[in-house]
């Protein structure tokens, strides 16, 4: 009964007994040895009586090595079930078996039938971690976004207690209190860029000079007894992310190498231009094959065990004794380089080193261009009204709201209050004197700011746009990128960020050009309409329907300068918006685009001198010699693209 | 079977469950092997070996994957693999007999 020796030397000597009786035994043989999934019979005793190929390769071992062994008696509750193989050296393979009984020589024994899934496991492990990530964020925002709230009311008050405060011993007490806020301000703001909902500036980068004016911050950081090496690529691509946090990023990793190395060591930094493939982001979650620009931080450190490494993007994980670590620090690298569309790996072996590799995208031509920074304001003075312009102040949160108006007023500006979207509304219909709009993003009732923001811009043309917001959330910040042409105050703000931010937007030029009115409900072609109107140097607005041109014409009153209408709109007909136009502005140009060349038409416009008929299709080229040929010009001297053209066609096509 | 019935010392049995790491099959596995111990009775010992801690004993029992139970019975030595939930099944391959009735313990 426990004699192994018997069927494992039959095995031994290539004459296996059938598996089953009867059947041809060779193309039983035959198909034992081909098959792609393990095949193993052992006996009542768990020993290897008969493994195939596939098993062996899975097991890493020779076939003869395995017969004999006490595998043991393989049990599968329902279908199959995972084992998990340890190969000589250390590897380890996922395999699902499946389990039937057999008999072995006229002996009952067990067959089962192996298959790796080690890929389909790492695959789905690496889902489940970025699901599990992705739930920590959504958490982590939401906690972030209350307490910011809240820290702008205590900020901002211990601000203002500040200001009117004569007391000395108060004023020090006052400013450790404002000093523990500031550093709770930190805490979520570094929150808020692992649950990547922090707003970023992303601008044309050249990693090999960030890096570059970063070696004397390393170096301190580091301290003396790490070397640093610093490997640039060449011809590094330029990528688009925030200087700042990328930055960060990098100290970050700095710090941890310094950490795992406490007697000393090496870190490299390196930079290169890197391709990665299909086959690549197959096997990462949430990766897109293409061209990355890669910055490596290795350490000669001592390194994390492999259930380490599937935890340090957490927040808050830490293995660093006594509150030396916060576990924050690769979290803001994981938020920061995913909302940058990038892709980060940690790679450790214990007691060798550690490596990160960051991977950002490629900036593309186009984008990289657009993005310009603003300069820097000083930060020595704060900047106050001049001529108390008006501002509309539209928060629901009672205290922030009161918070963000006495900021404003104590700057000298007019104040008005609106606690949400109809209210603000109807103060910017019956007040044409305000001239900023200051509003919160999250407002109730379905509209949220940046609605109100182009409902603003409707009622109001010129008027200036400030939103702000605890996180910005998907419609603000799409991929966690502002919206072009959207300005961001980040809650909590101070008194002094509020005050530069205001100002700078108040001064800023609106650029003179003249402004074109593109009138039709195929999006596609307003793009490009609108694509050769930029060109030329106008300034061009759209609208979608009667209604909306409508509403527009009113809002800009005189700064339009024409109008391009397509007579087939989908709620009035595109004549019947002339004769609207023609009530406010009697010579305003207008072309009238129609699909057929309609000569009822032409007749009912032909006293107009300002209407000229365009018939479809038309190039747009010609459709900028009709403007030429009604008068209108482009503003003298600007041969720049405008400033900020309200909605190019780059961003529609993002939307 | 085998084991004699009785307290005798001589008759204890020693389940031995080798796992790799703390993955949720090492989980499952461990709490499976307690309730065999609780099936047992009294006279059952369990140990627990990681073969990622000390691939050194896996090597020298000859354990080639995991969850492997060995019950090294000197007589006749046994070892399950796979899923060791239905403890009835486990103990007949391992050749163990399950205590009779609650009170025995
Ligand atoms: N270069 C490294 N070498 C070894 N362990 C590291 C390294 N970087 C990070 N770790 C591990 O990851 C953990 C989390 O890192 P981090 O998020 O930066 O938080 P903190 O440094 O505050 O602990 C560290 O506590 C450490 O255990
Ligand atoms: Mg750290």
């Amino acid at each position: 009964m426990n004699s192994n020796s018997d069927p494992s030397s039959a095995a031994a000597d290539g004459a296996p007994p059938p598996l089953a009786g009867g059947g041809d035994q060779a193309e039983i043989r035959f198909l034992v040895e081909k098959n792609a999934d393990g095949i193993i019979v052992v006996d009542e005793d768990g020993i290897v009586l008969l493994a195939n190929p596939a098993t062996a390769q899975i097991f890493g071992r020779p076939p003869a090595s395995l017969i004999g062994s006490p595998v043991g008696i393989p049990l599968v509750a329902g279908e199959t079930t995972e084992i998990v193989i340890h190969r000589p050296g250390g590897d380890q393979v996922n395999a699902e078996i499946r389990v039937v009984d057999a008999n072995w020589g006229g002996r009952p024994a067990r067959l089962a039938s192996l298959r790796d899934i080690s890929a389909r496991k790492a695959v789905e492990e690496r889902l489940r971690h970025a699901a599990k990530m992705e739930a920590v964020g959504r958490l982590t925002a939401g906690i972030a976004h209350d307490f910011n709230n809240l820290l702008t009311v205590v900020l901002g008050n211990l601000e203002h207690a500040r200001r009117l405060n004569q007391d000395a011993t108060l004023q020090t007490l006052l400013g450790n209190a404002t000093r523990g806020a500031a550093r709770a301000a930190e805490l979520t703001e570094r929150l808020l860029s692992f649950a990547r909902r922090k707003p970023l500036e992303p601008k044309a980068l050249d990693v090999n000079a960030l890096v570059s004016t970063m070696s004397d911050l390393l170096r301190r950081t580091l301290g003396e007894r790490v070397t640093i090496r610093v490997g640039l690529g060449a011809d590094v691509w330029q990528v688009e992310a925030d200087p700042a946090e990328l930055e960060a990023a990098i100290v970050n990793l700095a710090v941890n190498a310094r950490d795992a190395m406490p007697a000393g060591g090496e870190v490299t930094i390196e930079t290169a231009n890197v391709e990665l493939d299909a086959a690549y982001a197959s096997r990462e979650a949430e990766v897109r094959p293409g061209p990355y620009v890669l910055i490596s931080v290795a350490d000669t450190g001592i390194g994390m065990s492999r259930e380490a490494l599937g935890q340090v993007f957490e927040p808050f994980f830490t293995t660093k004794a006594d509150g030396r670590g916060t576990g924050l620090g690769l979290s803001q690298v994981y938020g920061f380089v995913k909302q940058s569309g990038g892709h980060v790996k940690l790679y450790s072996e214990p007691g060798i080193g550690t490596t990160a590799k960051i991977y950002l995208p490629k900036a593309d031509a186009q984008g990289a261009a657009a993005q310009q920074s603003a300069p820097p304001t000083s930060d020595s003075q704060i900047p106050v009204s001049r001529s108390g312009e008006t501002i509309l102040v539209v928060e629901d949160d009672e205290d922030v709201r009161k918070y963000a108006a006495s900021c404003l007023r104590q700057l000298n500006y007019a104040v008005l209050e609106a606690a949400d979207v109809p209210s603000a509304i109807r103060i910017l219909e019956s007040n044409s004197e305000i001239r900023l709009l200051f509003s919160d993003f999250g407002l109730p009732g379905g509209m949220d700011g940046r609605d109100l923001a182009n409902r603003a811009r409707q009622i109001r043309d010129g008027v200036k746009v400030l939103i702000t917001t605890a996180y910005p959330g998907g419609a603000l910040v799409r991929e966690g990128r502002l919206d072009r042409g959207v300005e961001l105050l980040a809650k909590p703000f101070t008194f002094a960020s509020l005050a530069r931010r205001v100002r700078d937007l108040l001064d800023r030029q609106e650029p003179s050009s003249p402004r074109v009115l593109v009138v039709d409900d195929e999006a596609l072609l307003r793009m490009v309409l609108i694509d050769s109107l930029v060109e030329e140097g106008f300034v061009a607005e759209e609208a979608a329907n009667f209604e909306e041109a409508a509403c527009k014409t009113r809002g800009f009153g005189d700064r339009l300068a024409a109008a391009i209408i397509d007579i087939g709109l989908p709620d009035r007909p595109g004549d019947e918006l002339v004769s609207e136009i023609r009530a406010l502005r009697p010579d305003l140009p207008i072309i009238l685009a129609t699909g057929y060349a309609d000569e009822d038409l032409r007749r009912r416009f032909a006293a107009d001198a300002q209407v000229e008929i365009l018939a479809k299709p038309f190039d747009p080229r010609s459709l900028v010699a009709k403007l030429r040929a009604l008068g209108v010009r482009k503003a003298a001297g600007s041969s720049d693209p405008p400033l900020s053209t309200p909605r190019s066609a780059r961003q529609e096509e993002g939307a | 079977m085998s084991n004699p019935e009785g307290d005798s010392p001589a008759s204890e049995i020693l389940l031995r469950l080798y796992i790799a790491g703390s993955s949720a099959t090492s989980r499952r596995a461990e709490s499976s092997l307690l309730d065999l111990q609780r099936a047992v009775g009294p006279k059952c010992r369990v140990e627990i070996v990681d073969v990622l801690a000390s691939p050194e004993l896996a090597e020298r029992a000859g354990v080639l994957a995991t969850p492997t139970l060995s019950y090294d019975n000197p007589d006749r030595p046994r070892r399950v693999i796979g899923d060791l939930s239905d403890a009835k099944r486990v103990l007949e391959f391992l050749g163990i007999e399950a205590k009779e009735k609650p009170h025995d313990l």
